[in-house]
Parts: C-alpha cells; sequence; structure tokens
C-alpha cells in the first residue's frame, strides 16, 4: 500500500491523506450543519407524530376496551331478560295449568254435585209417585170393595187394612 | 482531461482500474472530493427542505413520509436496536449522518454522465471509507469512555483474571483486535463498492467492444447480452449500495454498544 499526499489517481489502494481530511471536513461539517438546521426539527416532528399515533392507539384500544365491556353488559342484560322471559312463561305455563286444573275439578266437582242432586230429587219424586200410587190403588180398592158390598168403607180400620195389604203386595214384589 | 473525455477510457475497455480510482480535477481537488462535498451539501439542502416541510405542514407530504420511513428505520434497526433507547440518543444524529453519508456516496456511482461524470462513487475510495472508519473508531472509543472512565475503558480492555505477567501483553493482543475493527470496516466497504463498479466497468468495456469482434452479428450479440447483464448488475449494485450502508452502520452501532456495555 502506497501512502501520499497529494497524489490523485494513483494504484487501486493508495491512501491520500488529502482525501482523507477532505472526507472529515465534509463528513464533520455535514454532521454539524444536519445537526443544527435538520435532525433536531425532524426528530422532535417524528417524536411529535409518534405520540399522536400512540396516543391514537391507545385511545383506540380504550375505546374498544370499552365497546367490548358494553357489549359484555349488553349481552348479560339480554341474558337476564331471556332468563326472566323464560321464567315469567314457564310461570304463566304452570299458572293456567293449576287454573285449568282448578276449572276442570271445580266443574267436575259440580257435576258431581249436580247429579247427586237429581238423583236425590228423582228418588223423592219416584218416593212421591209410590205414594200417590199406594193410596190410588187403597182408594180404588175401597171404592170397589164398597161397590162390592154396597156400602162405603169410610173408617179408618178399613183404610189401614187396606193400606197393609198394599204395602205387604209391594214388599212381595 | 475534460469531463466529456473523462469517461472514454471505459469506452475503449482498456484500463479499468484506471475507472476505479481518483480522478484529478485541480491540483488537489479530485472527484471524489468534488462527489463527497456535493453528497454533503445535497443532504444538508434536502434534510433541511424536508424538516422546515415537516414543520410547516400538518399533513404529511410524500418525500417527508419518504424520509421518516428511512430515519426511523436506522433509529429503530440500527441505533436502539443495538444500543437501546437511552444510549442510542444522543448518537442518534451521528448514526443519521453517517447512513445517509454512506448510502448516497455508494448511489451517486451509480448515476450517469449528466449527474456523476466521473461514473465512480467516493465510497470506493479506500482513503474515503477509512476517514469514515476512524470517524467510526473514534466516535466507539469517546463512547467507551464516557461509560466507563476515561482511564478505566483503557485498562478494562484486558478481561479478569488474566495472571499479572501476561497482562501486557493480553493488552497489547486487545488494542490491536480494537484496531482491527476500522479497519475491516475500510476494507469491507471500499471493496464491494470497488468490486460492484469493476463488473460494470468492464460490461461496459464488453458492450462497446462491438468494433473488435469478428463479426456484426457476434460483436451485437454481445453488446446486448452486456448491456442486460450490465442492468441486472445495475440493479443489484442498488441493492448493495443500501446493504453496506446497512452493514457500516450496524457494525459501528454494535462496536459502541460493546464499548459502552457493563461488562466490558
Amino acid at each position: 500500500m502506497a501512502f501520499s499526499i497529494v497524489a490523485a489517481g494513483g494504484g487501486l489502494i493508495d491512501v491520500n491523506f488529502a482525501t482523507v481530511a477532505w472526507a472529515w471536513v465534509v463528513f464533520l461539517v455535514t454532521f454539524w450543519c444536519l445537526k443544527r438546521v435538520a435532525w433536531p426539527m425532524l426528530q422532535e416532528k417524528m417524536e411529535e407524530r409518534e405520540v399522536i399515533i400512540r396516543e391514537g392507539l391507545e385511545r383506540a384500544e380504550e375505546a374498544e376496551r370499552r365497546a367490548r365491556e358494553l357489549m359484555e353488559k349488553q349481552e348479560a342484560i339480554l341474558q337476564a331478560s331471556r332468563d326472566e322471559a323464560q321464567g315469567l312463561l314457564a310461570e304463566a305455563r304452570s299458572a293456567a295449568e293449576n287454573i285449568k286444573n282448578e276449572t276442570v275439578a271445580k266443574a267436575q266437582a259440580e257435576i258431581g254435585a249436580e247429579r247427586d242432586r237429581a238423583r236425590k230429587e228423582i228418588g223423592l219424586e219416584r218416593a212421591k209417585a209410590i205414594d200417590e200410587l199406594k193410596r190410588a190403588a187403597v182408594d180404588l180398592t175401597l171404592e170397589a170393595a164398597g161397590r162390592v158390598l154396597e156400602r162405603e168403607l169410610r173408617d179408618e180400620d178399613h183404610r189401614r187394612l187396606a193400606t197393609e195389604v198394599i204395602d205387604s203386595v209391594d214388599s212381595l214384589r | 482531461m475534460t469531463l466529456a473525455n473523462s469517461g472514454s477510457h471505459l469506452v475503449a475497455g482498456g484500463d479499468i482500474v484506471k475507472h476505479l480510482t481518483d480522478y484529478p480535477l485541480a491540483g488537489w481537488f479530485t472527484a471524489h472530493h468534488f462527489l463527497m462535498l456535493m453528497v454533503g451539501a445535497t443532504m444538508v439542502l434536502v434534510f433541511k427542505f424536508v424538516a422546515e416541510l415537516a414543520q410547516r405542514q400538518p399533513k404529511k407530504s410524500g418525500l417527508v413520509s419518504l424520509v421518516e420511513v428511512g430515519l426511523v428505520w436506522v433509529r429503530d434497526e440500527i441505533v436502539y436496536a443495538w444500543l437501546g433507547e437511552k444510549k442510542g440518543r444522543p448518537l442518534l444524529f451521528f448514526f443519521w449522518t453517517l447512513f445517509f453519508f454512506i448510502l448516497i456516496n455508494n448511489l451517486i456511482g451509480l448515476f450517469p454522465f449528466p449527474i456523476n461524470p466521473w461514473h465512480r462513487s467516493a465510497t470506493g475510495n479506500i482513503a474515503v471509507t477509512a476517514a469514515l472508519a476512524i470517524i467510526a473508531f473514534l466516535t466507539i472509543q469517546v463512547a467507551g469512555m464516557k461509560q466507563h472512565g476515561y482511564g478505566r475503558y483503557w485498562i478494562n480492555l484486558v478481561p479478569g483474571g488474566v495472571p499479572w505477567w501476561l497482562w501486557p501483553l493480553v493488552w497489547i493482543i486487545e488494542l490491536i483486535g480494537l484496531l482491527t475493527k476500522p479497519f475491516a470496516l475500510t476494507v469491507r466497504l471500499f471493496a464491494n463498492m470497488t468490486a460492484g463498479h469493476a463488473i460494470v466497468a468492464v460490461l461496459f468495456g464488453f458492450m462497446w467492444g462491438i468494433a473488435h469482434y469478428a463479426s456484426a452479428a457476434t460483436g451485437g450479440l454481445a453488446t446486448v447480452a452486456s448491456f442486460a447483464f450490465m442492468l441486472f448488475i445495475m440493479l443489484f449494485e442498488t441493492l448493495v449500495a443500501l446493504i453496506q450502508a446497512y452493514i457500516f452502520s450496524v457494525l459501528t452501532a454494535i462496536f459502541v454498544s460493546m464499548a459502552v456495555a457493563e461488562e466490558h
């Protein structure tokens, strides 16, 4: 390697000290100028933008977090409403079932009571009809016997006798 | 030699080495000096313009965005990645200047005649890469000395546990190790830029050497093939320019991080 002070255009690996010194001067002057007129302003602007971007990102993350929370709350409210609606529906179904059962039971009870009352009335009517029939039979018997005997059987003994006969016939039946 | 015929040796396809070395302009002032000056001035003007544009406009323009992408990339991928924000912040302006100075110097060599009449890049000159490596070396040492103390930094070059009688020898070895770092930086950048330019120069020579071929068909084919390959190499060199600027900066950042590390 050859070293020279001013010889330019020498060998490929000749170190020209004038070039070395010139490179130092140019680089350091460039560095000094940029340090004064460009780098601080650019750095400040870049950091300003980075702060804005970072804040924007933080705000966006915060908004996203809030939106997620709201969504979760909404979901919870919706779920609670759904559960409540299900509960109300189940309650209504149960109430309707109870009312239906009560109504049916009541109707059945009423029908039973009506049936009993009708049976009782039929029994009474029947007994009344039998009594009337018996009475008519006694009257007819007495009238027939009076016609046969040509005298009226009116005393109580005859009537009682006729009634006993009819009762005995009735008991034989 | 005038600007117009400065590239004539390329056309002749003759002395490739002459194309790769510096080109004298006036006395001690050379093409590489001019290119560095141009790059430095361009950087100051462009970055100042961008800084003012960024201050004036509330909304970012395309140019401001492009420059900011580069600055943020250097800051996050090179400086803060290796030094952290606390230690990297004081050196951020230095690394921005270093990276863009090397990058633009690398790229300027790929520009054709009207912009760069000498078809050279200053980073293809070993004196320029050595100067940049020395600046990097001094930055590394100053950062280390500020971190550990001016005397302690040099004493701590020798790791703990070394016997006292071996201490001077290890210190010298460590010092040589320290000095090889800027040497590696110098050679790596210089060799990469020179190699790229050499390939482009050779292909350019083939392209214009059509008259020397046996037939026009052979010459035409060689010219087309050379041109296509040269385009590919130019694109590849663009990538190399970026990679070498990155490597130089990132290695400097790594060396600074080693110098300021607690276990130094």
